[in-house]
């Protein structure tokens, strides 16, 4: 699995090469296969099309990674995130009103655990749910939570792409996470 | 207990104690920065007597650790999502054409 000489790329390697890891990559981004498939797609096309970029300072995956990151960028960026979240959340898992206002709605509340010991890790069928939570999220809230959580970028340069303020980042993670955590319960348990 | 009696005291408890909703916000903020004391202060006294709010502090340091491994694995190269033929025989067609475009 050698690459040839430093400057040369091999294009027509590249599916067999890098295919399976691209798309991996893609997918534990964005949470969806067929939009991966769409990424890594247009990555390819891209890297094709501007091959002269490639100066054989990194290797020749190194490179496309790169390609395929700023795909994921651009595709979040079109996600609009600059938009306003409504006030009243209509899923609050809180109670809304009453004497217990505030305090967490009994039938939404958090009721097992998620333990170490089973290693859920291990366990691809938590990983399946895992991965099909992450693809339930709001465009907006998915594109943060890519961002910030998974890709782990800097907030300044979250701010940068998203066009957003550290403020709206951390109110936006929070959302997603209420959201995750109560629909790997529904569905895992 | 007199209604008016129930009333203030609730009224005391919901000065002074964090909702769930306003303990989870900080559970959550906790991940990325340092509360302030009084944050802190607050978070642990609300823990002490929420058992919801404890568990989900758990269940998300677990999903912290899972998506860690999710993403670490995806970098380090260990296939968690491989491509099904279907996708790589769609990625290739495309790839082809566009290669054979580019040699005319």
């Amino acid at each position: 699995m050698e690459e040839k000489s430093p400057n040369k790329l091999s294009p027509e390697k590249w599916l067999d090469r890098y295919g399976d890891y691209l798309f991996n990559f893609a997918v534990s981004r964005v949470f969806s296969t067929e939009l991966a498939k769409d990424l890594v797609q247009d990555s390819f096309v891209s890297a094709l099309h501007n091959q002269s970029s490639f100066r054989g300072e990194s290797s020749e995956r190194t490179w496309l990674v790169a390609i395929l990151k700023r795909k994921i960028i651009d595709h979040y960026r079109k996600q609009n995130v600059r938009k306003e979240e409504p006030i009243a959340d209509s899923s609050s898992p809180f109670r809304q009103e009453g004497i217990l206002k505030g305090h967490w709605d009994e039938t939404h509340a958090p009721q097992h655990e998620f333990i170490e010991k089973d290693n859920l890790y291990d366990n691809n069928e938590f990983m399946r749910i895992l991965n099909y939570c992450l693809s339930l999220l709001p465009p907006r809230l998915a594109a943060i939570f890519s961002l910030k959580v998974v890709e782990e970028m800097d907030t300044e340069d979250v701010c940068k792409e998203m066009d957003v303020t550290p403020s709206n980042i951390w109110t936006m993670l929070h959302r997603s996470r209420l959201k995750l955590r109560a629909c790997i319960e529904r569905n895992w348990f | 207990m007199k209604k008016k009696t129930e009333h203030t005291i609730n009224q005391v408890m919901n000065r002074t104690m964090l909702s769930c909703e306003d303990a989870t916000g900080l559970i959550s903020r906790k991940q990325h920065e340092k509360l302030t004391f009084k944050e802190r202060v607050q978070l642990t006294m609300h823990l002490w007597s929420c058992k919801f709010c404890r568990r989900f502090e758990r269940q998300l340091n677990y999903l912290n650790r899972v998506i860690g491994h999710l993403k670490h694995d995806a970098d380090k190269g260990v296939i968690n999502f491989p491509m099904t033929d279907t996708i790589r025989t769609q990625i290739d067609e495309k790839l082809q054409d566009e290669i054979s475009r580019r040699k005319k």
